[in-house]
């Protein structure tokens, strides 16, 4: 799996390193200069000068030079497809299918088409970013100001998920200083390159590198400079953040949270209908093993149905062995196998104790549904281990998840007519849940979504008033 | 018919009572071992229908290793016990969230002799080889205000043996730590020159330590003084890794590192293991390569590959199983989820990790974990 040589994972326009250090990500070696906190100080004072250039160039050649580079990741023919299909699995433990298939849903989402959407659905006019704009609604002047620079504190559990947020600088002017995650030094790093090929303008206003998280005096100038933080990651991370970032500083905050699903009854009463939504529950599950906040935990499944939940778990498994095929999980680590075992073992023992509980299939595979018809719920320990649960009406669903207000995403909903998914939506919403969606379109959010709830583009911005 | 309770409750504590340095002879470890799973096979429903759906009978085991390890989250399903769980003389409880999502695993123990017998000698080797007894300053709450804490009962029975006058508690459950009456009984065990033996979890000390910094406090107690820890913690803001804490044990307190001793220790377990490097070093034995910790001879490590539970290569990691026969009331035989390497001299514990490890925007056990702390 190693490969011979390291990678470079950084990109610093005009920044000369001293030293280098080697650090080993899962099976790749990369190699990363050694910061002090006044070579922080000075990328940041670079980054200002190339965003100084950015000011001169349209959001629509902005839009068009992403798109450009982002191309470089679509076709099969790019070097860059290759080299970051050749370091992700690597770097990430995702197989090699995987991270295909995850980089052709990403891509997407960088695509001319989908950043011009979003620039539509955040703001009415590009032209306030251009410069004071009379506003209707107010009645008087206002401007808007993208980051100088944006400090991004990436996560490693989905690849893409850093360069999106690259993007979504990019389109507000803003300049970026990405700090990566060692679970995922690369795509950043190589979308920065790719984009230096076609627009060197834009690509001196990103630098992206990565630094041990100990080193928290780095991580302290590095938010000393930016005058807006958005952070991915767990709460280590998002706290980390927080500590570093000065009082008046925005925190953008992306933090842990999970999704879960529905399937209503009406869903249930076919055994080919309940078949294809097992399908799409088991790919939505599937997808980068279930390490997104987008990925789903549990399932909430109807009873009163011709398909009961217990058929539809076990269906739901059968799937799963099929994609084992198309889609491998990665190979795990030894805590991530020690959270399966102990998930599955808690199910059999809670069977001995007369729940009706069932780890399905009955042999270890590289993934589990466990049928849980307990009335309570946790998040699963992932890499594909779902949860099936059942619930009898809508109602019962919000004060199970109460206690997980704070850590809800999304919700996919199937099998509901119009009225029920209604009610389902409104009850899901006041629970916390901020996106209700498909299990299809689940694990890959359209561009213009409101991320955790909040508009990514317009958190990025600090508005100027002249009233 | 498995041989019953009184002939291995005798057997167990025949153990207890030999020098701890004493190796116990492979057959003479695996014959009982193999009586123990016999009675916990026969009294323990739960743990029967666990090894029967593995197809694994008394009758069909050969080696120890062949019984199966029941991983300590099943302890947070039902009662674990080979006999009623109503007979119980002590229940101990893992720590759990207010929350109410998480269920904390329950031990069930109904001899509270065999605890006492297993862990008193044990605390004795490993923490005062050198000396009968010692005054002990503990942050471990007391029983009383902690009545299902496992820590907190191995505590009082470690003060009320081996705890010299003066020996007292400086924690509350209410008032929380008592920074000031410690430093005085501190200050006070310098003055007298009489070495002290502080007895804490990890967090706590990371509480004290960052009070004497506040107060740009340092001390040098005396010599022969020691510390015995245990626990991980996940800090508030910033965690400490274990060797620095071992530094500004030294620094900030006079300790050196190897009179830190370090427990390693479950509420699912009776029996303990500490760091050995103090013991050895009372012994004149050379620390090995890698800081182990040691058990007592009634237990008995390996490391298994989590994906097929195949036991991994020596010194290779995998996740630890211990058989501890203290446990004979419940299950022996037990699964944890910490990842560790089995050497001959002992095991090198690679950290407790609970739950997945979340690699970012996901959420696994992260959050019902800051939870039990606050």
């Amino acid at each position: 799996m190693s490969n011979g040589s390291s990678f470079d994972a950084f990109h610093l326009p005009g920044f000369k390193a001293g030293e280098y250090d080697e650090i080993q990500a899962r099976n790749l070696s990369i190699r990363v200069p050694r910061l002090t906190t006044t070579d922080v100080q000075e990328i940041a004072a670079r980054l200002r000068l190339a965003r100084a250039h950015l000011m001169q160039i349209p959001i629509g050649d902005i839009v068009k030079s992403i798109d450009a580079a982002a191309q470089m990741f679509a076709s099969d023919d790019s070097g860059f497809r290759q080299e970051a299909l050749r370091l992700l699995p690597a770097a990430t433990g995702y197989s090699s299918q995987m991270c295909a298939y995850v980089l052709d849903h990403m891509v997407a989402g960088w695509r001319s088409d989908a950043l011009n959407e979003l620039l539509r659905s955040e703001l009415d006019d590009t032209a306030i970013l251009d410069g004071f704009v009379d506003d209707p609604r107010t009645g008087y002047r206002i401007a808007a100001r993208g980051p100088d620079p944006c400090l991004h504190i990436f996560s490693g559990n989905v690849p893409g998920v850093a360069v999106t947020s690259l993007i979504r600088a990019l389109l507000v002017r803003g300049a970026s200083l990405g700090k990566t995650a060692r679970g995922e030094p690369v795509l950043p790093v190589l979308f920065a390159r790719a984009l230096d090929a076609v627009a060197p303008a834009l690509a001196n206003t990103i630098a992206v590198t990565h630094w041990p998280s100990e080193q928290t005096q780095l991580l302290d100038a590095a938010a000393a400079e930016a005058d807006i933080i958005v952070v991915y990651g767990g709460t280590d991370a998002v706290r980390a953040a927080r500590i570093a970032a000065p009082p008046n500083t925005r925190v953008v905050v992306h933090g842990p949270r999970m999704s879960i699903g529905f399937v209503g009854h009406a869903g249930l009463q076919k055994t080919d209908d309940a078949r294809a939504i097992a399908a799409s529950i088991a790919l939505t599950t599937a997808t980068f093993d279930q390490q997104g906040c987008v990925s789903p935990h549990a399932v909430f499944v109807q009873l009163g149905a011709s398909v009961t939940p217990r058929q539809l778990a076990a269906m739901i498994a059968e799937e799963l062995e099929k994609l084992e095929h198309t889609l491998p999980r990665a190979a795990l680590l030894p805590e991530e196998a020690a959270a399966i075992r102990t998930a599955k073992t808690r199910a059999e023992f809670a069977s001995y104790a007369g729940a009706e509980t069932e780890v399905l299939p009955l042999q270890d595979r590289p993934f589990a549904v466990i049928y849980d018809a307990r009335a309570n719920f946790e998040p699963s320990c992932l890499n594909r281990v779902l949860y099936v649960k059942t619930f009898a009406e809508l109602q019962d669903i919000a004060r199970i998840l109460r206690p997980y207000r704070a850590s809800l995403q999304s919700a996919a909903l199937d099998g509901f007519d119009e009225t029920d998914a209604r009610i389902a939506a409104r009850s899901l919403a006041n629970a916390g849940i901020t996106r209700i969606t498909t299990f299809e379109r689940l694990p890959f959010p359209p561009a213009t979504w409101h991320h955790d709830g909040s508009l990514p583009l317009r958190e990025l911005l600090h508005f100027i008033d002249w009233d | 018919m498995a041989v019953p309770a009184d002939n291995l409750r005798q057997r167990i504590a025949d153990l207890f009572s030999r020098d701890i340095d004493q190796p116990i002879e492979d057959d003479v470890f695996d014959a009982l071992a193999r009586d123990v799973f016999a009675f916990q096979f026969e009294y323990c429903a739960a743990y029967r229908a666990y090894c029967t759906r593995r197809g694994i009978t008394p009758a069909q085991v050969t080696h120890w290793f062949e019984i199966p390890a029941v991983p300590t989250a099943a302890f947070k399903e039902l009662p674990l016990v080979a006999g009623d769980p109503d007979d119980a003389e002590l229940v101990f409880q893992t720590s759990g969230t207010t929350a109410g999502a998480e269920r904390r695993g329950t031990h069930y123990v109904l001899d509270a002799n065999l605890y006492r017998g297993s862990l008193l000698p044990t605390f004795r080797a490993f923490v005062l080889p050198d000396i009968p007894e010692m005054r002990m300053l503990s942050m471990v709450l007391p029983a009383t205000q902690a009545p299902r804490s496992s820590l907190s009962y191995m505590v009082q029975t470690v003060i009320d043996a081996m705890g010299a006058p003066g020996s007292a508690y400086f924690i509350d459950d209410e008032r929380g730590i008592d920074v000031p009456a410690l430093t005085r009984a501190l200050e006070s065990a310098i003055d007298a020159n009489e070495p002290v033996c502080i007895l804490a979890t990890s967090l706590a000390m990371v509480h004290l330590l960052e009070a004497f910094r506040e107060e740009r406090r340092s001390l040098r107690l005396p010599r022969g003084s020691r510390i015995m820890d245990t626990g991980g913690y996940k800090g508030r803001t910033r965690t400490i890794p274990a060797e620095e804490l071992r530094g500004l044990y030294s620094d900030m307190l006079g300790i050196a590192p190897d009179h830190c001793v370090n427990e390693y220790g479950m509420t699912e377990m009776l029996s303990q293991f500490y760091d050995a490097a103090l013991r050895d070093r009372f012994h004149g034995r050379d620390a090995g390569d890698v800081p182990v910790k040691r058990g007592p001879p009634w237990t008995r490590s390996r490391a298994v590959d989590p994906e097929t539970l195949e036991a991994v290569p020596p010194g290779a990691t995998g996740i630890l199983h211990h058989f501890d026969l203290a446990n004979l009331f419940s299950i022996s035989a037990l699964q944890t989820e910490d990842l560790g390497r089995v050497h001959p001299d002992g095991i090198e514990l690679l950290g407790r990790r609970p739950g997945a490890a979340p690699r970012g925007c996901s959420i696994a056990m992260d959050i019902l974990l800051e939870r039990s702390h606050e």
